[in-house]
This record gives structure tokens, C-alpha cells and sequence, in this order.
């Protein structure tokens, strides 16, 4: 079965979902191929609840078409070739990974932009924070967010948040307190989840599952973008894997071929074919398409696609308090301190960005579960169980840093062609490793706790040994002005392809330390308007 | 925020092991059934002796006795709550009632995470994934009775 249409959009994540929510809008043609299917929330929030490990990906049924890895099991998606796994993952269905993103949605500082030049580190993008502000203006809009307008965080503001702040926890204020003469300066977040009701969606009830889902939707997901594409007149393809991008010797690409869970096949003709896959599927794919014109894969002539992966490798560390501070209520993560972000020593430093988790122990030790079995297995039981349990869990906190890991060209995604999926697609390959930039920024991170937990009063603190995935994937397309050393240029078109664009975080040169939907949505919409232009070339 | 009162009356505890055990009339209808109905009623007492909850599930409780993988009769003749060599089964009991949890073939699995113990004597939090508070009354210290 073939398609023809203006514009192809490959993955209904929140890049893409907005980029077809955008150009059908506009009255172009568009499909929308996912290879995933469609989520269930209701069946989604039950199968979180009856899952042993409650990982972010335990919401969701893995799929034999279209499997997806899971954090609590780093060998059996990737085939990993690094000295150490990567463990950050990702979901295939419609709606992407905004499934089961916390929902924090901070902009990047304007240093972000200029590792190279301010820093001598890495690469400058190729566009400024200047140029990207009005769009994270537009993505602020499109994601409805909730943000303090006192304190731009380091990012100036052109326009007000959309949505009045989301309430601090219990918990934010008692670090707030004890940090308040210091250093760290422990802000509201900026989080895509409503304050208020908006249109059918409700304000958070504080259901505590941000991570894996929201059972009410009052966290954005791209599933409302979808939709909203769906209403403009675009089709959606569910269960239906793209596994080869046609190109003409001269870079045009012609055609998707696709292949469905029902084992039919076909292509979409296109004008315009955009990629929106994430940092691993969307290399996966294009290396996958290799020919006699691209035999490194299309949009590769650079043979950087693939490379550069990066993500926010965490320290976590987690404390006992003295004093009650009531976790495991209200969204995931409601502060932050975020004015080590932009510290002038990044040459020799990576910036840092602390997140306090409103989840008590719950990811570096699976509590309340945790402390009720290990208190009962100690021999308590009645009400000195019932009091031990409640003493323990209130006090319970939590913080992870996020850091700035630079792009390696070792760092990438390739292809392991001895393992086939049911699509047709080779199985990922990732090959990962820490610098001593981000070896240092964990240790740096570690006293930084200690020096966190000191200021607040704990009886004892705990670390992780190993940097945690914070699942954010990035830099396997970077942009930049010179085709010799990018994949896409400043508008995320691919250099060797006028028809290609790239979108999501894989374009990114560099990562700062900022969660990065939100610029993931920014650069999508700015995309969405060359997109539009290139239909009329 | 309400914590829900332990019910210490133990008329009212046998009558509610009691309603629980009728779910279990379609199983004594041989031997056997007759058999593993004695091990759930006898799990079901112990467990309400230990956890001092009467209200506690049948489905549940068969997943909890299962994992212990204990011999058919075999909690007849214990007494966990006066014998010491007994009381690492007591524990287990009660973690798992607690948790929602239990160890099955070497692994945790998940048997009743809303209904575990747990959240009842925790008090100001809840399940995950349950709406809990439109008035952002997280910000708030809660209010434990």
C-alpha cells in the first residue's frame, strides 16, 4: 500500500506531533507514521501499579513488533559495546516519550549555545539563544506551561509563562529554608502540567506518577498535539515502523518505506520527509538506509550521524532527615536550584542542575515498599511498625544533579546487523563512556550533597556509585553550519538532503544541563516553518 | 488527612475472616480443596493475628501462602506468635501484607500494591497513580490524626 503526501512525519513524539500539528494546520497533506500503537491510560496506570519494579517504563506493554528498552534491563534492547551500558531509554508509541517525561520543561541558558566560544569546549550551536527565545516562547504556549515569572532562571523572558506556577512541596520549602543563606538557590520549575483546568484537561491532582504516567493528563503529552494534527486533517499510521528512507543520487528523498505489525509493507511519497525518531531511532533509521548513492546511510556524508551521544549522566544521593518532611505527595519534581547552570568556570567545571524529587527513596531504593518490608523483616510489627513506617518514610528525600556530558565522537549509535528486528531494522549498538569532565562533575556533585544534606540535617546520606541515565538522548544529528562536520544545518534540514529534516534532540551540538523537551518542542516549531517554506520551493 | 483506625475488636475480626473464608466455599469440594482451604484459613487467621487487620483479600492472601511454599498442614502446628523458631515466617508475613509484595521463584513480584498495609500505616501518602489533592496540598504539611 502506498501514500502520497505533502509531508511525512516519522514519530509522534512531541517533536514530531508538533511539527505535523503545525504544517497541517496549515493545509498541507500530512501522515504521521509511528511505529508504536496507540495508549491505553487507563490499562496504562493499572499495569504501573501491578509491576514489581515501577521503572518509567513499567506503564507500558512491550511490544513484540516494536520493542523499547527498559532502564532495570540495559542488555536486552541495546546491544551495548561500550565499557559501561547505556541506560538511558525511550518508549515507541503514539505520543513518544512524553509518556513518561517528568514534565519539567526549563529553557537552556544563552551560554548553552556557545560551549566553544565562551569556553573553548566542544562546539557553538549554530543558532543563538536569542534566535531560539521566541520559540520557546511559542513551546511554552503549545505545552501550557506553569512557570514563576520572578526568576527567569538564567534564561531571559520575552513573555510571561502561560500558566501560574505550579505549588512548591512541603518538602521544596524545608530546602528552601535551610539553604536560603547559601548558595543554592532552590527555585520553582517550570513544569508542562497544568495549574489550572484547561480546555478538557484537569490541574494536577497530585497523583505522584509524573514517572511512568499521569493518570489524568494534566502533564502534557504529545499525544494532545497528535490529536490536535488528527483534527487539522493528518493521518496517523500506528504500528507502522519506517525502516528505509528512499533518496534519488542526487539527495532527494523520494519515498518511506514502511513495514506494519501485520506484516504488510508499503511507501509514502513524499515532498517533504521529516524524521522525528529520537537521538537513537532516528540515526538507526537513516544508517539503515544506506544505498549506493549514501552508503554510509542517508544524511551521513559528515559520518557524524550517530556520534555524539550524550545525555545528563545524574548523581543521585539520598538522605534520612531529622525533621519530617512529608514526601511521596504532588508531582514528581516541583524545585530546583538551577544558578549552577551557568557557573563562569565551565572551561573546567560542567555546569550542574540539581532536581529535588518529591518521591522520597523511591528511585534509588523502590521505598515506601522498600522500608515497609525491611522494617517488618526486622521484627516490627503492630503499631510500632505502623510508627516506624510513618517516622521513617516522612523524612525521606531525595536529589539527583544533572550534568553537562560533552559530545565524544567515540559516544555514538550504530548498527548491529547480526540482530534483526521484526521491522526489519538492525538492533541499536551503543557504545558509551564518562570523560573526566563528567567523572568530575559527579564527584563535584557528591560533595555538593553532602554540603545540601549538612545545611537541611540528616542522620545519614546515601550516593549511587554509577552515574543514572536521565533519559535524555541527544547529539546523534547534530546541527551546525558546516556540512563537513554536521548532519543538519541551523533550520535542521540535512545538509545533503533539501526534502530531509531532522527533528528532536539528537540535532542538539551540545547539552547544557536543562531537561530538554522544551527546547526539543522550541526547535520543532521553528522547524515547522521551514518545513512550510520548503513546500513551496 | 484521615488515618483509618485499626479495628481492635475481635468479635468483629472473626466475623470478617469469616465472611472472607465463605469466599472460599467453592473450593472445599474434595480432598484436596478441602486441604488448601484449611492452609488459606489458617494463613488467613495468622495473618490477621500478625498484621492485627481483619479485612484482608483472599487473592491476595493465596499468592502470599503459595510463596512461602510451605508443606500442606504445615501452619496447623505453628505458632509463630509464641514460637521463636517460627518467627522469620511471622516477619515474612508481615512484610509481605505490608509491602504488597512477596518473593516468588527468587524474585519480587507485585501482588496488591493499593491494598498493601503500608499505605494505611504511612498516612499522609498514598498509591501512585491514584488523583489525590486538586488543592495543591502538597505545599502543606498534612495532618495526621
Amino acid at each position: 500500500m502506498d501514500f502520497h503526501v505533502d509531508v511525512v512525519v516519522i514519530g509522534s513524539g512531541v517533536a514530531g506531533a508538533l511539527v505535523a500539528s503545525r504544517v497541517a494546520r496549515k493545509g498541507a497533506t500530512v501522515i504521521i507514521m509511528e511505529a508504536g500503537p496507540r495508549v491505553d491510560r487507563a490499562a496504562s496506570v493499572r499495569r504501573f501499579q501491578n509491576a514489581s519494579a515501577k521503572t518509567p517504563e513499567s506503564a507500558y506493554e512491550q511490544a513484540a513488533f516494536t520493542p523499547h528498552p527498559e532502564s532495570d534491563k540495559p542488555y536486552a534492547f541495546y546491544a551495548q559495546k561500550g565499557p559501561r551500558p547505556f541506560n538511558s531509554t525511550y518508549l515507541r508509541q503514539v505520543g513518544g516519550t512524553t509518556w513518561h517525561w517528568l514534565g519539567t520543561a526549563v529553557r537552556l541558558v544563552p551560554a548553552d549555545f556557545e560551549m566553544k566560544s565562551r569556553f573553548g569546549l566542544a562546539v557553538d550551536w549554530p543558532i543563538s539563544y536569542a534566535d531560539l527565545e521566541p520559540w520557546y516562547c511559542a513551546a511554552e504556549q503549545q505545552l501550557e506551561v506553569a512557570g514563576d515569572n520572578d526568576d527567569d532562571l538564567g534564561s531571559p523572558r520575552s513573555a510571561p509563562y502561560p500558566f501560574p506556577p505550579i505549588a512548591q512541596s512541603f518538602l521544596d520549602l524545608a530546602w528552601r529554608d535551610a539553604l536560603r543563606t547559601s548558595g543554592y538557590k532552590v527555585r520553582p520549575t517550570p513544569q508542562a502540567r497544568l495549574s489550572k483546568p484547561s480546555g478538557d484537561r484537569p490541574a494536577c491532582h497530585g497523583s505522584a506518577s509524573c514517572i511512568p504516567i499521569c493518570p489524568i493528563q494534566a502533564k502534557y503529552d504529545a499525544t494532545i498535539h497528535v490529536a490536535r494534527a488528527e483534527s487539522f486533517g493528518a493521518r496517523l499510521l500506528t504500528e507502522t515502523c519506517a525502516n528505509f528512507v528512499e533518496c534519488r543520487p542526487d539527495g532527494r528523498v523520494e519515498a518511506v518505506r514502511f513495514v506494519r505489525s501485520d506484516g504488510s509493507s508499503g511507501r509514502v511519497f513524499a515532498r517533504v520527509v521529516v524524521v522525528a525518531a529520537n537521538g537513537v531511532e532516528t540515526p538507526r533509521l537513516l544508517l539503515a538506509s544506506g544505498s549506493e548513492s549514501f552508503p554510509g546511510g542517508v544524511a551521513n556524508r559528515s559520518d557524524q550521524l550517530g556520534r555524539n551521544l550524550m545525555d545528563h549522566p545524574i548523581q543521585l544521593s539520598w538522605a534520612l532527615t531529622r525533621q519530617p518532611v512529608w514526601p511521596y505527595r504532588g508531582p514528581g519534581a516541583t524545585s530546583g536550584i538551577e544558578n549552577f547552570r551557568d557557573l563562569k568556570d565551565r572551561g573546567a567545571n560542567s555546569a550542574l542542575r540539581f532536581e529535588f524529587g518529591n518521591e522520597g527513596w523511591n528511585w534509588p531504593t523502590g521505598a515506601p515498599e522498600s522500608t515497609a518490608r525491611e522494617l517488618a523483616l526486622s521484627g516490627l510489627r503492630g503499631k510500632a511498625l505502623d510508627t516506624a513506617l510513618r517516622q521513617q518514610t516522612s523524612r525521606h528525600i531525595r536529589v539527583a544533579a544533572l550534568t553537562e556530558q560533552l559530545p565524544l565522537a567515540s559516544n555514538r549509535v550504530t548498527l548491529d546487523r547480526s540482530q534483526i528486528e521484526k521491522t526489519g531494522l538492525p538492533r541499536p549498538a551503543i557504545y558509551f563512556q564518562l570523560d573526566r569532565y563528567t567523572d568530575r562533575a559527579l564527584a563535584n556533585a557528591k560533595h555538593l550533597h553532602e554540603d545540601m544534606f549538612a545545611k537541611i540535617g540528616v542522620e545519614a546520606f546515601w550516593h549511587k556509585d554509577d552515574a543514572q541515565g536521565a533519559g535524555h538522548i541527544m547529539g546523534t544529528a547534530r546541527m551546525g553550519e558546516d556540512a563537513a562536520t554536521s548532519v543538519v544545518d541551523k533550520n535542521l534540514r540535512a545538509h545533503a538532503h533539501r526534502n530531509l529534516f531532522l527533528v528532536g534532540a539528537a540535532v542538539f551540538p551540545t547539552g547544557g544541563t536543562a531537561n530538554p523537551t522544551l527546547t526539543i518542542a522550541a526547535l520543532a516549531l521553528r522547524a515547522a516553518d521551514a518545513v512550510l517554506s520548503s513546500l513551496k520551493e | 488527612m484521615q488515618m483509618r483506625a485499626k479495628d481492635r475488636d475481635v468479635s468483629r475480626r472473626k466475623l470478617l475472616i469469616g465472611c472472607a473464608l465463605g469466599a472460599l466455599t467453592p473450593c472445599i469440594a474434595d480432598r484436596t480443596g478441602l486441604a488448601e482451604a484449611s492452609d488459606l484459613e489458617n494463613f488467613l487467621r495468622l495473618s490477621a493475628e500478625l498484621t492485627g487487620r481483619t479485612r484482608l483479600p483472599v487473592d491476595s492472601a493465596r499468592i502470599y501462602l503459595q510463596s512461602l511454599g510451605l508443606d500442606r498442614g504445615a501452619l496447623r502446628s505453628m505458632d509463630p506468635l509464641q514460637d521463636k523458631d517460627s518467627d522469620g515466617l511471622a516477619r515474612r508475613i508481615v512484610a509481605d501484607w505490608y509491602s504488597g509484595q512477596t518473593v516468588d521463584s527468587g524474585r519480587m513480584i507485585c501482588v496488591d500494591y493499593t491494598g498493601a498495609l503500608m499505605w494505611d500505616a504511612i498516612g499522609f501518602a498514598g498509591p501512585r497513580g491514584i488523583p489525590r489533592d486538586d488543592g495543591a496540598g502538597w505545599a502543606l504539611a498534612p495532618v495526621v490524626k
